[in-house]
C-alpha cells in the first residue's frame, strides 16, 4: 500500500478482511514518512503485517531507483521504529519453508529446524522406534538454527515471489532498465480486471522475456516483461479474483498465501497489495479446490 | 381558464408541503389569488368549487373547528351536486385526473396525499382507485373462509361491499387501505356515518382488517368501554386531531406518543451492529464502511421480516468466487419454514471445477441423474438429519463403508466345525475351490455333503482316496446392519442453538442455512475445502461430505463458533431457574443453559490481557467427537421401542439396564486457559487493541487455531467476529484420511489363507502321515488296500 493512501486506507485494507486501527494508522503514516525522508526514498510502501503468537510484525519497504531489484525492506514491532531486514541466504529460504512453528514476535528468537526429509542413509523407519533409536534417528538428520529476523526476511521475499501481484501497467521499465511505478497509469477496466493475464508477479521476471511478451496481443515492452500469473499451478485455482463494491474494486486473493491480496480501484490509479496473516504457506490447495 | 388549468395541473403533480396550507387562512378567494400569484402549488380545480373547497381544506388545515367538521355531510352533497352541474366544465379535468391516477400508483402515505386529495371529487379519491385491493380482499376472504362455491360467494360479497359503499359514501372501502393513516384520513374527510360503518366492519371482519392493529384494538376497547385504559380511544375526539396537537407535531406524533409512551431504556448489554463494527475496526478486523452500514440495515430488515429477536453479525467467509456474509439469529422452531430452501440461487459451475476431479464428477453426475426428481431442495436440511434410520438408505450410501459407523465386523468370528482332519491341510484348498464351482444354494450351505477326493500315486499307494461327509464351509453372506447415526440436535439446542442466515451481498436477501447434523460435523473435520461462494455447489471431497456447500458452510460455522466464541468470565452465568440442569450434568458438559449476567462487572484490562487467558471463558458448547454437544448413545433403544417392550413384558423382569459411559467434553464456561495446545501453538493470543493506551480501547482475543476468529471485550460490550477462509490452521500439511480397508469377501479361515506350495520334503512327510493314517484305516471294518481304489470310485458315483 502506497504511503499516500494510508490515511484513507480503511476501506482498502478492509478488503483483505483486516483493518489498521486509528492508532496504527496514524503511527504508520508518520513513521513511514520519517522513513521516507531519512532514507531519501523515492517511494515508501506499507507491505503488511505478520501475526505472531506474542507480537505482530509490521513490514514496509521503499526504493530509490528500482522497485523490483533493489527494494529495501523494514520491519517493526510497534509501527514506530523500523529496522532493516537482513538479506536472506539460501539456507534461510530453505528453512523458512520447512519450519513448522509460527512466528513468535521476538526477532532475536532462534529456532532449531530439523530437516527431516528421509535420505538413503536415513530412511523412514518401518516400525516405530524405541526411545534410544529415535534419538539416534533424529541425530542423523541435519539440524539448523533459524533466527526469526532472518525468517521474516526470507518469508517476505517468498510471499512477494508467489503471493503478491501487481496489475499490468502499474509498474514499467524505463529505457535505462530501472523498474519503477507508473505515475501516469490510471487503472484497469472492468473486463481486464477479471483476467489473470492482466496481473503480474511482483518479482524479478523468471520466465524468458519473449515468452512473457508474446503472450499478449497488444504487448508493450515497457509493461510485459514481468511474469503473468495465469500459468500458476494449480491452474485456475491459485488465485481468487473478485470485483466487489458495485464492480468498482478488483481484489485478487492468493490461495497459496492466504492473507495476501492485491487491489485496484478500477480506472483509478489507486492500486496496491497487502499481506495480513500468520505467514504460513497453504500447501494443501490440491485438496481444497 | 387555461391559467387555472395550468395551476391545477401543477398543484396536483407537486406534493404540497404541509406548512403552506397551514398559512392559508379563511377566505378562499384570497387563497386562490395567492396561489395564482405564486405560480401555485395548491389544488384549485375551478372557481365553482369555492364552497366545497373551504370545507374540504380541513384535510390539511388543522385549524378548522369541529363544528365545521360535523357539518361535512351537507358539503359533500353540495360537492356532488356541483360535480354534476359542472360536469361539462370538468370533463377535461376529469380526464386529467384519470391520467393522474394512471401515472401515480395509489399511495398510502400522508405526505403524498397531502397536496392532492382535498380538491379532488369524491370519485377520484384513492379509495375508488383501490379496486385491486378491494377485489383481492374479497378473494382472500373467500379463500380463507369458504373454499366451496367461490363464485356465488364472490357475488354476495361484492354486492355487500358495493351496497355499503353507497350507504356510507365510501368509508368502508377506505378501510381496505392498509395503514391507519389512511383510515384517519378517511375519518377526517367523511364524518357522516363513519362510526357505524366501522363498527359494522369490525364486527364483520375483526379488527385486523384495518391493518394497524394497535389503534383499532384501542378503538374497539373504547367502544366497549370496559377494558379501555388511559390510552383507549373512547370518542371521536380521541382519534380526530385537536387543533392544538398540530403545534406539537401533527397527529402522527400524537398517535405515536399514544402508542409508545416510553422509550426503551438504554441497555449497556445491547448488541448494536454498527457499534460492534467500530470495535472490530479497532481490533484489526473488519469490512469496508459502506458494507458495515449495509449489513447493519440488512440485519435490521432481516429481524423485521423474519420476526427474529436476536440477530448478530457472525462474520464473513471468503469464497473463491463470492464471499459469504453470515448472520446469527435466535429463531423459534415454528418460524422455520421448509420453503426457506425453495429459491436457492442457481449454481453456475466454473468451467474449471471438473479439471482436477473428473472421475469424481462422473460418479456424482450419475448419482444426480438418479436422484433427479426425487430430491427436492427443501429436503436438503432434513434429509441428512432424520431419515437415516432406514436400512435402505444405509445400504445405498454406506454399504461401502461397512464396519465403520457401528456396523459389525463379521470377518473375525471363529467359524466352528469347519476344519477338516488335520492331516490333509493343504488339500482343503482344493475342496474349497470345488465347492464354489458347484454353486450351492443358500439353504444347503454348510450342510452339503461332498466327497473329498484324493489321488494317491507313489510307489506303494495308488488310486483315489475319498472322504465322505465333509462339510463345505459356509458361503459368506453380507449382513447389512443399519448404520446408526446420532440424531441431529434439536433446533435451539447445542450445535443448532442459533439459526444462520447467509448472503453474498448484504444488499440482497438472506438465505437461511439448514441445521447441522453430527455426521456433517464429523466429515467436515476430516476434509479441508475452499468455499466457492455458491451455496448449492457440490463438495468434491474424500471422505464424501453428506451434503452440499450450504451444509458444509453450516458445519464449519458450528465448529468455529464452538471453538472460538469466548467472553470474559462472569459475563454469562448458568441459568438457575426451574429448568436448570443438574450441577453434575453441567460438569460433565451435558446440558446447562447460560444466560446473560446482568450484574456483570467489567474485568480489568490487566486481567483480560493475561496471556494464559484465564479470564476468558467459552460460551458455546464444545462439540464432541460424535458431532454433538451432548453425547447420544447410538445403541440405545428409542422411547417408542422401549415403551412397547415395557408393555409386552409386564410382570416380567425388566432386562438389566446397562449404563453406558459416553463421551464427555469440557462444560460450558470453561476457561480458555484449559484449552489444548496444537503442536506447541497456543490457542489464543490476547492483546489490547490500542497498545499505547491499553485502557482506552478494547481487549481482544485472537484464535490461532482458526485464523480470522476474534472476540473482544470492552466494559459491558463483547463481540465475536470471524473473517477468513473457513478452514482450520494446520501445523503440517493436510493428510486426507486413508481409504477404508477393503471388506473381507469370505470369513477368515484356512480356506482363504494363502499357503505356500509344499516342498518335496513336506510332501514326503505328508505321504508318510497318510500312510500311517491308512494303516489305521485298515484296522477299520472296511478294508482298503493297494489298487482297490476302483471300488471306491464306484461308490462315489452313486
Amino acid at each position: 500500500m502506497d504511503l499516500e493512501h494510508i490515511s484513507t486506507s480503511h476501506d482498502l485494507v478492509a478488503l483483505s478482511g483486516n483493518t489498521l486501527n486509528i492508532e496504527k494508522n496514524s503511527l504508520l503514516q508518520s513513521s513511514l514518512t520519517v522513513l521516507l525522508n531519512d532514507n531519501h526514498f523515492r517511494k515508501v510502501y506499507f507491505w503488511g503485517k505478520i501475526f505472531g503468537l506474542d507480537a505482530d510484525y509490521y513490514v514496509a519497504f521503499g526504493y530509490h531507483k528500482d522497485l523490483l531489484r533493489k527494494p529495501i525492506y523494514y520491519y517493526s514491532k510497534n509501527a514506530i521504529d523500523w529496522v532493516m531486514l537482513p538479506k536472506p541466504t539460501k539456507t534461510d529460504y530453505f528453512l523458512c519453508q520447512i519450519i513448522t512453528t509460527r512466528f513468535m514476535g521476538d526477532p532475536a528468537l532462534q529456532t532449531n529446524v530439523v530437516d527431516d526429509k528421509p535420505t538413503e542413509e536415513n530412511p523412514i523407519p518401518k516400525e516405530p522406534l524405541k526411545v534410544e533409536e529415535r534419538n539416534l534417528y533424529w541425530r542423523k538428520h541435519p539440524t539448523y538454527i533459524l533466527k526469526e529476523e532472518d525468517r521474516i526476511a526470507a518469508t517476505v521475499k517468498l510471499i512477494n515471489k508467489q503471493g503478491i501481484v501487481v496489475p499490468r501497467g502499474a509498474l514499467y521499465k524505463q529505457p535505462n532498465g530501472d523498474i519503477v511505478h507508473n505515475e501516469s497509469w490510471y487503472g484497469m477496466n472492468f473486463e481486464d480486471s477479471k483476467l489473470l493475464t492482466s496481473y503480474f508477479h511482483f518479482r524479478k521476471p523468471e520466465n524468458r522475456w519473449d515468452d512473457n511478451v508474446t503472450k499478449k496481443i497488444n504487448y508493450n515492452y515497457a509493461y510485459d516483461f514481468m511474469d503473468p500469473i495465469d500459468g500458476d499451478i494449480p491452474l485456475h485455482f491459485a488465485w481468487s479474483c473478485q470485483v466487489v463494491n458495485t464492480n468498482r474494486t478488483a481484489i485478487l486473493r492468493s490461495l497459496t498465501w492466504p492473507g495476501a491480496i492485491s487491489y485496484n480501484i478500477l480506472e483509478s490509479p489507486v492500486w496496491g497489495f497487502l499481506y495480513f496473516g500468520p505467514a504460513k504457506k497453504n500447501i494443501d490447495i490440491p485438496f481444497m479446490i | 381558464m387555461s391559467q387555472q388549468q395550468f395551476g391545477k395541473d401543477q398543484s396536483i403533480r407537486s406534493t404540497k408541503p404541509l406548512e403552506s396550507s397551514r398559512e392559508i387562512t379563511g377566505d378562499v378567494k384570497i387563497e386562490q389569488s395567492e396561489e395564482m400569484g405564486e405560480g401555485s402549488h395548491i389544488a384549485i380545480p375551478s372557481g365553482d368549487h369555492s364552497q366545497p373547497l373551504s370545507a374540504m381544506s380541513l384535510v390539511s388545515e388543522g385549524q378548522e373547528d369541529e363544528d365545521e367538521l360535523l357539518g361535512e355531510e351537507e358539503r359533500i352533497e353540495d360537492e356532488d351536486e356541483t360535480d354534476q352541474e359542472s360536469a361539462g366544465d370538468e370533463q377535461q379535468e376529469e380526464l386529467d385526473y384519470d391520467l393522474l391516477a394512471l401515472q401515480s400508483p395509489p399511495s398510502s402515505t400522508f405526505s403524498q396525499m397531502a397536496g392532492k386529495v382535498r380538491a379532488m371529487p369524491l370519485r377520484d379519491k384513492p379509495a375508488y382507485r383501490n379496486v385491486v385491493k378491494y377485489v383481492r380482499t374479497i378473494l382472500e376472504e373467500l379463500v380463507n373462509k369458504n373454499t366451496e362455491g367461490v363464485l356465488r360467494h364472490f357475488g354476495e360479497w361484492s354486492m355487500r361491499i358495493i351496497k355499503s359503499l353507497k350507504n356510507t359514501r365510501g368509508v368502508p372501502q377506505e378501510l381496505f387501505m392498509p395503514t391507519a393513516i389512511n383510515y384517519i384520513y378517511t375519518l377526517r374527510s367523511f364524518t357522516f356515518g363513519w362510526k357505524d360503518a366501522i363498527e359494522e366492519y369490525i364486527h364483520e371482519y375483526g379488527p385486523e382488517i384495518l391493518g394497524e392493529d394497535a389503534i383499532m384494538e384501542k378503538l374497539r376497547l373504547g367502544m366497549e368501554g370496559e377494558d379501555a385504559g388511559e390510552d383507549g380511544i373512547k370518542t371521536i375526539d380521541d382519534v380526530v386531531l385537536k387543533p392544538d396537537d398540530w403545534d406539537e407535531g401533527g397527529y402522527m406524533h400524537y398517535l405515536d406518543r399514544k402508542a409508545e409512551p416510553k422509550e426503551p431504556p438504554f441497555d449497556e448489554f445491547e448488541y448494536v451492529t454498527l457499534e460492534q463494527m467500530s470495535f472490530f475496526d479497532e481490533v484489526g478486523i473488519g469490512i469496508p464502511r459502506h458494507e458495515q452500514y449495509e449489513i447493519h440495515m440488512a440485519l435490521f430488515r432481516l429481524s423485521k421480516v423474519r420476526n427474529l429477536t436476536e440477530v448478530r453479525f457472525w462474520g464473513k467467509i471468503f469464497g473463491l468466487y463470492q464471499d459469504y456474509y453470515i448472520a446469527e439469529a435466535a429463531m423459534k422452531p415454528e418460524d422455520m419454514k421448509l420453503d426457506d430452501f425453495d429459491d436457492l440461487p442457481e449454481y453456475e459451475e466454473s468451467e474449471y471445477v471438473g479439471e482436477y476431479c473428473e472421475d469424481l464428477l462422473i460418479e456424482e453426475l450419475s448419482e444426480e441423474a438418479q436422484l433427479d426428481g426425487e430430491l427436492e431442495p427443501e429436503e436438503i436440511g432434513e434429509l441428512y438429519g432424520e431419515e437415516y434410520g432406514e436400512e435402505q438408505e444405509m445400504g445405498e450410501t454406506y454399504g461401502e463403508f461397512y464396519g465403520e459407523y457401528g456396523g459389525e465386523d463379521l470377518s473375525m468370528k471363529p467359524q466352528p466345525e469347519l476344519i477338516p482332519p488335520p492331516s490333509v491341510t493343504f488339500d482343503v484348498l482344493t475342496v474349497a475351490q470345488m465347492g464354489y464351482e458347484t454353486e450351492v444354494e443358500e439353504e444347503g450351505l454348510g450342510e452339503q455333503e461332498s466327497v473329498f477326493e484324493l489321488e494317491v500315486d507313489d510307489g506303494k499307494l495308488k488310486g483315489k482316496m475319498m472322504l465322505r461327509n465333509y462339510k463345505l464351509p459356509q458361503l459368506p453372506r453380507i449382513k447389512e446392519k443399519p448404520i446408526k447415526l446420532p440424531p441431529m440436535e434439536d433446533p435451539g439446542e447445542g450445535t443448532n442453538k442459533f439459526v444462520f442466515f447467509v448472503t453474498n451481498d448484504p444488499k440482497s436477501d438472506w438465505i437461511r442455512l439448514p441445521h447441522v447434523t453430527p455426521e456433517q460435523i464429523v466429515v467436515a473435520r476430516q476434509i479441508r475445502k475452499f468455499f466457492t461462494g455458491y451455496l448449492t455447489s457440490r463438495v468434491n471431497s474424500y471422505p464424501k461430505f453428506p451434503g452440499i456447500e450450504m451444509n458444509l458452510l453450516r458445519a464449519q460455522i458450528a465448529r468455529i463458533s464452538a471453538g472460538t466464541q469466548v467472553s470474559p468470565a462472569g459475563y454469562y452465568r448458568f441459568d438457575e431457574g426451574e429448568e436448570a440442569a443438574d450441577a453434575f450434568d453441567i460438569a460433565a458438559g451435558q446440558g446447562g443453559k447460560i444466560v446473560l449476567n446482568r450484574d456483570f462487572e467489567p474485568l480489568t484490562v490487566k486481567d483480560l490481557t493475561d496471556p494464559t487467558c484465564t479470564f476468558w471463558v467459552h460460551h458455546t458448547s464444545h462439540i464432541l467427537k460424535q458431532g454433538r454437544t451432548v453425547w447420544y448413545n447410538v445403541n440405545q433403544k428409542g422411547p417408542k421401542e422401549r415403551g412397547e417392550e415395557a408393555e409386552d413384558e409386564e410382570g416380567e423382569e425388566a432386562p438389566p439396564f446397562k449404563e453406558v459411559i459416553g463421551e464427555k467434553g469440557p462444560p460450558l464456561l470453561t476457561s480458555c486457559a484449559e484449552d489444548l495446545f496444537m503442536e506447541a501453538i497456543p490457542p489464543w493470543t490476547v492483546k489490547p487493541a490500542i497498545e499505547l493506551a491499553p485502557h482506552e480501547g478494547c481487549v481482544f482475543v485472537r484464535s490461532n487455531l482458526w485464523p480470522g476468529s476474534y472476540s473482544f471485550a470492552f466494559g459491558r460490550k463483547i463481540g465475536f467476529m470471524y473473517h477468513g477462509w473457513g478452514v482450520k490452521a494446520l501445523t503440517y500439511g493436510y493428510t486426507p484420511p486413508p481409504p477404508y480397508l477393503p471388506m473381507k469377501e469370505y470369513p477368515l479361515g484356512p480356506q482363504i489363507i494363502e499357503i505356500t506350495d509344499p516342498t518335496p520334503y513336506q510332501e514326503e512327510e505328508y505321504r508318510l502321515k497318510l500312510a500311517e493314517w491308512l494303516k489305521k484305516k485298515e484296522k477299520q471294518p472296511m478294508p482298503m488296500g493297494e489298487g482297490e481304489g476302483g471300488e471306491g470310485e464306484g461308490v462315489e458315483d452313486d
